[in-house]
């Protein structure tokens, strides 16, 4: 009776068993397949989803409202499942007065993670945020900004950084 | 393939079924530790828990937030963060984000710290301040509260070095909010992800 490796299972011939042109077919093909999964671990290793986006500034912001940010690149669809670790930096100017800034990174609608800011005296300075999101294929991921004070604000300075860190296969 | 698998001599064809059986055990092999390597490149260890039940921290106190939470992705043998002996050797990237908001009062300006450090095993888990004995590789954020009602969130991320069993990373919080205690709400996250081994240079 024909045997098979403990792994894979490759099948190959035992003593007294007729060799032919087809056992030897067999075994390549199995071996052949099994090499083209190989091939796509190696794709999934080398192909590794990343987002990196400096996004034009944003007007018009109103203070008190969560708002979400839409400039191009500032909305990444997800293509593979996985973890992904996300980064974004900013900087809200033009306002009249500021007494703080949040930013949070959302998946869909729902908040994952976010930075405060307390711009007492209306100083106003460049910041950064990091997390994680896991996500499906079809989720966003994109900041919001809610800020304190009196006019009307820019958000400027955005730099939204993806990285794909596991694919979920 | 080639490197695997020899080929027959005309005057050894008696051998085929052998061969053939040495073929497929040696393309296993190499077929195995390939797929192995990739799928670990593919699949870091990476564990991402939510934080539930961390007590309220009072002013000038530092709370070891790592203890209480819960795991909600894991995919190794790492399946509790606050479990030492799970942690292997490594290149990790951690972070923590969590949202701080005070019970009462508020202290308006004060401070908030957010600490990530690498703990040697044996060590204890109340160090009063940072740093401190048995902690190293030390980053902190510090943000002050502006009191407009929403509370404080927190971010920070460190690429960290384990190089012994049980070092595992931690992470504190601080405030300086006399008014009142603060509440970390549930929700928060510690992730960590696997970059890769902790390679020794060697010089010649």
């Amino acid at each position: 009776m024909p045997a098979n490796t403990p792994i894979y299972g490759f099948t190959y011939p035992c003593n007294g068993d007729p060799i032919s042109v087809a056992v030897f077919q067999a075994l390549a093909n199995q071996i052949d397949t099994r090499l083209q999964s190989v091939q796509l671990d190696e794709n999934y290793a080398l192909g590794r989803h990343v987002h990196i986006a400096s996004i034009a500034n944003q007007a018009g912001i109103a203070p008190g409202v969560e708002t979400p940010l839409t400039n191009a690149g500032a909305v990444y669809t997800v293509v593979d499942a996985g973890i992904y670790v996300v980064s974004f930096g900013f900087f809200l100017i033009n306002t009249t007065t500021l007494d703080s800034t949040r930013v949070r990174i959302r998946r869909n609608a729902t908040p994952n993670f976010g930075v405060t800011l307390n711009n007492n005296a209306n100083n106003s300075y460049n910041t950064n945020c990091v997390g994680v999101i896991q996500a499906v294929p079809g989720d966003t991921i994109n900041p919001t900004v809610l800020w304190v004070g009196t006019g009307v604000g820019t958000m400027a300075n955005q730099r939204l950084r993806i990285r794909q860190a596991v694919r979920i296969v | 393939m080639t490197d695997c698998v020899a080929c027959l001599d005309p005057q050894n064809y008696a051998a085929i079924a052998l061969k053939l059986q040495e073929t497929a055990i040696h393309a296993e092999e190499c077929i195995y530790a390939l797929e192995t390597s990739l799928r670990e490149v593919t699949n870091p260890a990476t564990i991402i828990a939510t934080t539930s039940g961390v007590p309220n921290s009072n002013a000038n106190i530092l709370l070891n937030v790592t203890i209480a939470n819960v795991t909600t992705y894991a995919n190794s043998a790492l399946t509790s963060y606050a479990t030492a002996t799970q942690w292997t050797t490594g290149m990790w990237q951690v972070g923590m984000n969590l949202t701080a908001t005070a019970t009462g009062a508020v202290t308006d300006n004060s401070y908030r710290e957010l600490y990530v450090a690498v703990k040697a095993a044996d060590i204890t888990l109340s160090p009063a301040a940072l740093p401190y004995p048995g902690y190293s590789q030390i980053s902190m954020v510090t943000v002050t509260e502006p009191n407009t009602g929403n509370g404080v969130d927190m971010t920070i991320s460190s690429v960290v070095a384990l190089t012994r069993a049980e070092d595992q990373p931690v992470f504190f919080f601080r405030h300086g909010n006399t008014g009142s205690a603060m509440a970390i709400a549930n929700g928060g996250q510690l992730w960590a992800t696997r970059l890769g081994d902790v390679t020794s240079l060697r010089v010649v």
